[in-house]
């Protein structure tokens, strides 16, 4: 028998080594969650360690160096619950900046400037994307646009300049994708790219060209990135 | 006797050994895939993918039909093969062995692919290459997130004919977008309501008809009933949305749950795919007859 045998291990080499192969596998991957009762590492993609603090930044507010803020509250816009700060600093200029960060470990980011447009009845036009930051702090792209509500033919609602881009420890993108492959990057050295959807509203004249309003906005769109990033999205979380 | 069975043993114990080492890996990944199918537990993302209820058994079922001409297939000599099958195991190894949900997923037919190509070559890839198509269409992966910011159009385009077909009805319907205002009352037509998931379902049980029909051969059946797939599956998502703006605008919620997230929704589904048999059949009628003239 034991002749057979090897002589059928001789003829089945490839396939045989194959089953060692695979019985490797097993013994590495899959036995630990037999052990545990079924537990799989599989099941949930690696925990973002910073949600306390994201959801505590819900209730507290972002405190912005330079900037005071006046009002704060929750707004519900589309499915989540913004939180929607009124800012003014030392010149009066005045700006509403709406933050949503991650809830929950499995919770990306998906539409939440069509959102907005939504919620506000905006009219977006002059969209483009505009890089900022610094080579330490680290780049991020923001886009950057103009939004009003028509209200009829001779009436115009507030305008406003915008800036847009979902934040996350070093970078921060509008796509949901550039989200997506970063943080897919990171979850293979078992970290996460945890994201606060922002912003950034500040009114400007009627239908007026933002590119003059681009050296007001662009450093407290700076601001809120360092800050997120110094109280939330530290970079060793 | 005891000879016969001896040898029935060394005949079959390698591929028992095999069969029963992939259970052991993926057995507990596919019953993570059923339960976040039927109890819709996981994700949107994840129930993009629920056509794997009935695509992987039959992948099975397929695979099992072609168990003799695998058997009899020569085992595979060839260095190519076998140095894309074991750079293929390597990857579907590590990709496991990550245990990160995409990774561990995409692993499943990563793996299955490799076995084949390992054991026997080209043409054992080419025996199962349906069965493994089938397999790799139905594993869960981020493509629908990926692609849900680019289905804007489509969704404008839903939301503006259900509008004007309620309009058609004598109702009170405004289009702004992808919103519609029926009644003053606010209907989104939401990324996922763009009917992109029936159509990959629709797209996926018709493979599987094609080829249980035997049509697949033909190719100009092939590009109609494609064809005829997307834009049934599209009208029919037409209608069911407005019949969600309807059921909204005129305040009976009951009824928009029923159908936007109860079983009326599988009601749908069920009768979406039934369609796509009566398609099959009907097409199929046309050819035969077109067949029978040409001859």
């Amino acid at each position: 028998m034991l002749t057979a045998f090897s002589k059928s291990l001789r003829w089945q080499f490839p396939k045989v080594l194959l089953i060692v192969l695979l019985a490797g596998l097993v013994c590495l991957g899959t036995l630990p969650g037999y052990l545990a009762g079924g537990k799989w590492r599989w099941q949930a993609p690696p925990q973002v360690k910073v949600l306390r603090d994201l959801k505590e930044l819900t209730k507290t507010g972002l405190a912005i160096p330079g900037w005071q803020t006046l009002k704060q509250k929750t707004q519900t816009i589309g499915e989540h619950e913004w939180l929607q700060q009124e800012l003014s600093d030392a010149n009066q200029t005045k700006a509403t900046l709406l933050l949503l960060p991650q809830r929950g470990s499995t919770r990306q980011p998906q539409v939440e400037w069509t959102d907005i447009n939504g919620f506000k009845g905006w009219r977006t036009d002059s969209q483009r994307q505009v890089e900022l930051g610094s080579q330490e702090s680290g780049r991020f792209t923001v886009q950057f646009l103009r939004a009003w509500t028509p209200l009829g033919a001779e009436t115009l609602s507030q305008t406003y300049a915008v800036m847009q881009w979902y934040a996350w420890t070093n970078g921060g993108h509008p796509s949901p994708s550039r989200w997506f492959f970063t943080d897919r990057f990171l979850q293979w050295q078992n970290r996460r790219a945890a994201w606060v959807a922002v912003s950034l509203l500040l009114p400007i004249e009627p239908l007026d060209d933002v590119e003059k309003y681009r050296s007001t906005i662009e450093p407290l769109a700076q601001t809120v990135q360092s800050t997120l990033m110094t109280k939330v999205l530290r970079p060793d979380a | 006797m005891r000879t016969q069975r001896l040898s029935l043993i060394e005949r079959y114990w390698t591929d028992v050994a095999l069969l029963g080492l992939l259970a052991l890996l993926y057995a507990p990944l596919l019953v993570h895939w059923y339960d976040g199918w039927l109890r819709k537990s996981i994700s949107t993302e994840h129930e993009y993918f629920s056509h794997g209820i009935i695509g992987l058994p039959f992948a099975a079922y397929l695979a099992w039909t072609n168990r003799k001409r695998w058997q009899r297939l020569p085992e595979d000599t060839t260095g190519r093969s076998k140095l894309i099958g074991s750079l293929l195991l390597l990857f579907a190894g590590i990709f496991y062995l990550s245990g990160l949900p995409d990774a561990v997923n995409l692993s499943f037919p990563m793996m299955l692919t490799a076995i084949c190509l390992w054991l026997k070559g080209f043409e054992g890839l080419k025996l199962q290459g349906f069965a493994l198509c089938l397999v790799a269409l139905a594993t869960p992966n981020e493509i629908p997130y990926l692609i849900a910011p680019y289905t804007l159009p489509l969704q404008v385009f839903i939301a503006g004919t259900a509008g004007f077909i309620l309009n058609q009805f004598g109702m009170n319907a405004v289009v702004q977008g992808i919103y519609l205002f029926v009644n003053d009352r606010i209907v989104e037509v939401a990324p996922y309501c763009a009917g992109l998931k029936m159509l990959f379902t629709s797209l996926y049980v018709g493979l599987m008809l094609l080829y249980w029909t035997g049509n697949w051969k033909h190719r100009s059946f092939r590009t109609l009933f494609f064809t005829a797939t997307i834009v049934v599956s599209v009208i029919a998502n037409i209608i069911r949305n407005t019949f969600l703006a309807f059921f909204h605008g005129t305040g009976q919620e009951q009824a928009f749950h029923w159908l936007h997230d109860g079983w009326g929704g599988d009601v749908y589904s069920a009768g979406m795919l039934g369609l796509l048999v009566v398609l099959s059949n009907q097409l199929e009628q046309f050819f035969v007859s077109d067949d029978s003239s040409s001859v």
